[in-house]
């Protein structure tokens, strides 16, 4: 019978535009892109023991390019990781600018969330088992994400009921 | 506030084909051997069978559109099997119509059995998964078909295979290349002469295709590999078929030399590369 780690050789074939998509809002770049989803299935490859249940696969392996992105940066050069922190800083330059383009520039845990929920369309139960929180934590977070988008897009904040 | 422009944004972008490669090769370098001893328990497995009840049995004559001349291949047993998300799928070939009437039934028989043996590691399988797992877990399947590769008067190739699919899907392929005058089943190693070292010059006429095809078409054959799995040469019982020109073609299975998306790859050796070994 097939192995654990046949189960996901075939699932990272299956998905693997949409897991380098994933691993690309972490870096705005294809080589650093990459290298996650490189480093992050052999991290998967080494724990997979570890996984108990096949079917929660995906939102571990999901955790496991999460970990595997934010130790990426702390090695990187910290000053990237500053110029992109000021970055997002600055919501008013973004008026009239894309959807898109405004996730893109959103804080990392509002921007992460916002791609799991509304370009993945994952449910929200889901989410928490990505993010290990709690589903108060992850609504709360959603609607903050929103709330930033609107703002930055220059639409009414909060109120047109979202 | 509307996603779905964005989320197309989102979705077009692709990963590059090469990291998909380099993913690969991470699994490759402990996978291979399993799949190997996976197949050999296959076939050498346990054959002492007793179907399911739930195995369907149903008999089928269909003939393989495309043959030519007497001999004929015939779908001789058919087997399903479909419970929850188990399913096997067996399609017996069934060899008519040789002068050599004993071949012949030795290899319907082969055949049999080897469906049998499938069948039987099948059935262990969805056993074991069920033990471990419980009634509803994963997806559990086998496809054994056939397909006739070459039948010409001179020749009959037959490609048995056995497709296990478990989330993703392994193929093990058995050809079997009949000379009809002869009547005789060919083997790699009858097709040269004798003592020729046709594994010495098969393997870099491969190597060099394979370069190519990477260089050229983008294909991803393990040549260049730093996991060490590279393509060395073939093997001296390497699967082959004869095609209907005459001509040899080599064949790998998946994951032999390149990972699962590259199918099993077939290479056909011009005839210059080796008519200074073959025998008349």
């Amino acid at each position: 019978m097939q192995s654990k780690k046949e189960i996901f050789q075939h699932y990272i074939n299956e998905n693997m535009d949409q897991i380098y998509r994933f691993a690309f809002i972490h870096t705005k770049n294809k080589q650093d892109a990459e290298d996650i989803v490189s480093e992050s299935v052999l991290r998967a490859l080494s724990a997979i023991n570890g996984l108990k249940e096949v079917q929660y696969m995906e939102t571990w392996f999901y955790r496991i390019i999460l970990n595997t992105a934010n130790s990426y940066w702390k090695k990187k050069n910290k000053i990237i990781l500053m110029e992109e922190m000021k970055e997002e800083g600055v919501c008013d330059s973004y008026r009239n600018t894309d959807l898109y383009d405004a996730v893109m520039n959103l804080e990392m845990k509002y921007r992460v969330i916002i791609v799991l929920r509304y370009f993945e369309d994952r449910k929200i139960e889901e989410i928490c088992e990505i993010l290990h929180e709690n589903q108060n934590t992850v609504k709360t977070r959603l609607y903050r994400a929103v709330d930033k988008l609107k703002k930055m897009l220059g639409e009414e904040s909060i109120s047109n009921g979202f | 506030m509307d996603f779905e422009k964005a989320k197309k944004r989102y979705e077009e972008r692709k990963a590059p084909p090469e990291l998909l490669r380099e993913v690969n090769k991470m699994f490759q370098k402990k996978n291979k051997m399993k799949i190997i001893v996976a197949s050999v328990v296959a076939v050498f497995g346990v054959f002492a069978v007793t179907l399911n009840v739930n195995v369907a049995f149903a008999k089928t004559l269909s003939e393989v559109p495309g043959f030519s001349g007497i001999v004929k291949v015939l779908t001789g047993n058919r087997y399903a099997f479909h419970e929850n998300t188990f399913d096997a799928e067996v399609d017996v070939p069934e060899i008519a119509g040789l002068k050599d009437v004993e071949l012949q039934k030795k290899l319907n028989q082969e055949f049999r059995d080897y469906a049998d043996t499938i069948m039987a590691g099948f059935q262990a399988d969805v056993k074991a998964m069920k033990d471990e797992y419980g009634e509803d877990s994963g997806h559990l399947g086998v496809d054994v078909g056939y397909a006739v590769k070459t039948n010409n008067e001179k020749i009959l190739a037959l490609d048995l295979y056995v497709v296990n699919t478990v989330a993703s899907s392994s193929t093990v392929h058995k050809f079997y290349t009949i000379d009809k005058k002869e009547n005789r089943l060919i083997t790699l190693d009858s097709l040269f002469c004798e003592g020729s070292d046709y594994v010495g010059v098969i393997s870099p006429y491969i190597k060099s295709e394979m370069k190519r095809a990477n260089e050229e078409e983008g294909a991803s054959y393990w040549i260049q590999d730093e996991f060490g799995d590279n393509f060395k040469a073939i093997k001296v019982n390497q699967n082959f078929y004869l095609n209907e020109a005459g001509n040899l073609v080599i064949v790998f299975d998946k994951y032999e030399v390149a990972p699962g998306y590259m199918g099993a790859p077939e290479f056909v050796i011009p005839n210059d590369v080796i008519e200074s070994i073959l025998k008349v």
